[in-house]
């Protein structure tokens, strides 16, 4: 039955299910600050991802792998904390000013999780996997040959809003729009610390994270919060960027990898052809990327050898020989650069560059790079609807705009990278003095 | 040329970031403007889904949410809408008589539903 009662229907079922895998992972992962709670969260949605793998390959309800899931989980917390003593972190809510900054400002997306539930692509994808994800007797694998509802999706975020439902009243709209909506949230709380964390003023650092939020829900818009997997994707697919420019925080790039690649078929294509090149360009460890590409291509495999049809492709029309090519290029681009969000992240970031070479500032090879990154993102993207078999003008009409979040966001990262350095060097006083909180700029030009 | 070059960046900045606030603002507008429209919607999604979801669970969302979309062979079910200004409604065609009297024996409020055979 669909639970009519509101967006608050998903409390008690998220508090529920919190308590039953987040301490889990926060044990194992074993970090206990606020960047902790933003992987905690994360990897909590990849362990049910997971368990829908696992029962994909295996041939049965997925029900039970959860029960495993959790269960593996805290046995592996608990031994890592007797082996190696209470977890770091010595203030789990950290800096309370950017705390409160960045929950004002996230505060206001409520507004889209107490609409109704009602889009066609979250109920008959999303909503549609999670209800089978939940079934007690029906094994997942048996819905893989069916043409319609995508069933070889990823499956990041239908398996987190099924886990969901096991503690609230079966199938349940409000909550998988919710817990899909939280996730995003939290996953932008990992990105915006990341970014701005190497300010130390506290007031600032409160200012500029609020702002960062701001930007990044103007990309991400209700695409993060009305069920669609493409707002958690593209904060991954950036959070991912951002952790390579930087170099910092390899445990939040391996949960973002994982993500990114678990939640949309998009997400793993342009950790392939993106960020993989990315992460060897910058000469990065690609340690990170390795649980991602496992579970991607074990998720491929399971969902091809079950029977999926997947999609059909004219790989020939990616060349600029090809008749296609010509045919389609020109919609192709006009859909994607006419695109108001793509136009406001290009100015955003083109003011980046700008202040940043002015000021001769040490981060505008990042900017550039993020740039480059984003343009890298777009042009995958056109070649997607190049070598698509569907109708050009229908596809960029039901997805373009979504699509393009990816590049949006990236160049987004990329002016917040230049913004936030002119930030630090206002807050640090001599430019030489060592930072004890911030690191120094591993990547030079 | 440093001068008016980090001016030139400050105002694109600021021009890029109040854009990307407008479209979120926007959006976030449409979002609350569009709730009543989205709740009666719900409504008529949470009547029509609970009586075909007690029968046919894996149609639920499918059948009901995009009524001109061909259903695949083996869950035969088909809904046409039309809105008409006094009253909505819903023509259920389907050849599976089981849905059909449950249909029949259920009505929403508000809604019409009228069943036939294909």
């Amino acid at each position: 039955m669909i639970d009519p009662s509101g967006p608050f229907a998903a409390v008690p079922a998220l508090a529920l299910a919190s308590i039953a895998i987040l301490p889990g992972v926060l044990l194992w992962i074993r970090r206990w600050d606020p960047m902790g709670w933003c992987i905690g969260f994360l990897g909590a949605s990849v362990a049910t991802s997971i368990a829908a793998l696992a029962a994909v390959v295996a041939g049965t309800a997925t029900r039970p792998w959860f029960l495993v899931m959790a269960i593996f989980l805290y046995a592996a917390g608990l031994f890592r904390l007797l082996r190696e003593g209470p977890l770091r972190g010595a203030d789990p809510l950290g800096d309370r000013w950017a705390l409160l900054g960045w929950l004002i400002i996230g505060a206001t997306t409520l507004v889209y999780l107490y609409r109704a539930p009602v889009h066609y692509d979250p109920r008959s994808i999303w909503f549609f996997h999670a209800s089978w994800f939940t079934s007690p007797d029906v094994a997942y694998v048996d819905l893989l040959p069916l043409p319609f509802p995508h069933p070889d999706y990823p499956p990041l975020v239908p398996s987190f809003s099924a886990f969901t439902w096991l503690f609230g009243n079966d199938r349940n709209d409000w909550i998988a729009q919710t817990t899909t909506g939280l996730l995003t949230l939290v996953a932008i709380g990992g990105l915006v610390v990341l970014l701005t964390r190497g300010i130390r003023s506290p007031g600032l650092r409160a200012v500029a994270g609020g702002l960062a939020t701001l930007a990044v829900l103007g990309v991400i818009q209700e695409y993060g919060f009305d069920g669609h997997a493409d707002g958690i994707t593209a904060v991954a697919v950036a959070t991912l960027c951002l952790v390579a420019i930087l170099g910092d925080d390899p445990p939040l790039g391996a949960v973002a990898a994982v993500a990114a690649v678990l939640a949309k078929s998009e997400g793993a294509v342009f950790v392939l052809v993106v960020i993989l090149p990315l992460y060897l360009l910058l000469r990065r460890s690609l340690r990170p990327l390795i649980p991602a590409l496992v579970l991607g291509a074990g998720w491929v495999a399971a969902v091809t050898v079950a029977g999926s049809r997947g999609e059909e492709w004219h790989l020939s029309a990616i060349f600029p020989w090809s008749d296609r090519f010509l045919e389609r290029l020109g919609a192709i681009a006009a859909s994607l650069t006419g695109n108001a969000v793509f136009v406001a992240a290009a100015v955003l970031w083109l003011g980046a560059v700008l202040v940043s070479w002015g000021r001769r500032e040490r981060r505008l090879s990042q900017v550039l790079i993020a740039g480059g990154a984003g343009l890298a993102l777009l042009l995958s993207i056109v070649v997607f609807y190049l070598a698509s078999s569907r109708d050009l003008q229908w596809h960029l009409d039901t997805s373009a705009h979504r699509l393009v979040l990816h590049p949006s966001l990236v160049l987004v990262v990329g002016a917040g990278l230049g913004f936030v350095a002119v930030l630090r060097s206002l807050s640090h006083r001599p430019e030489t003095e060592p930072s004890p909180d911030s690191k120094p700029a591993r990547f030079s030009p | 040329m440093r001068a008016p070059t980090i001016v030139g960046g400050f105002v694109l900045g600021i021009l890029g970031f109040l854009a990307l606030v407008f479209l979120y603002g926007t959006d976030l507008v449409d979002a609350t403007s569009d709730y009543p429209r989205a709740a009666d919607e719900y409504r008529r999604l949470q009547c029509l889904g609970d009586i075909i979801l007690e029968q046919v669970p894996v149609d639920a969302s499918l059948a009901v949410l995009e009524p001109d979309l061909p259903r695949p062979d083996y869950w035969k079910v088909r809904l046409r809408e039309v809105v008409s200004p006094e009253r909505e409604v819903v023509f259920v065609e389907t050849d599976a008589d089981y849905l059909v009297e449950a249909i029949e024996g259920t009505a929403c409020d508000g809604v019409d539903l009228l069943v036939s055979a294909p």
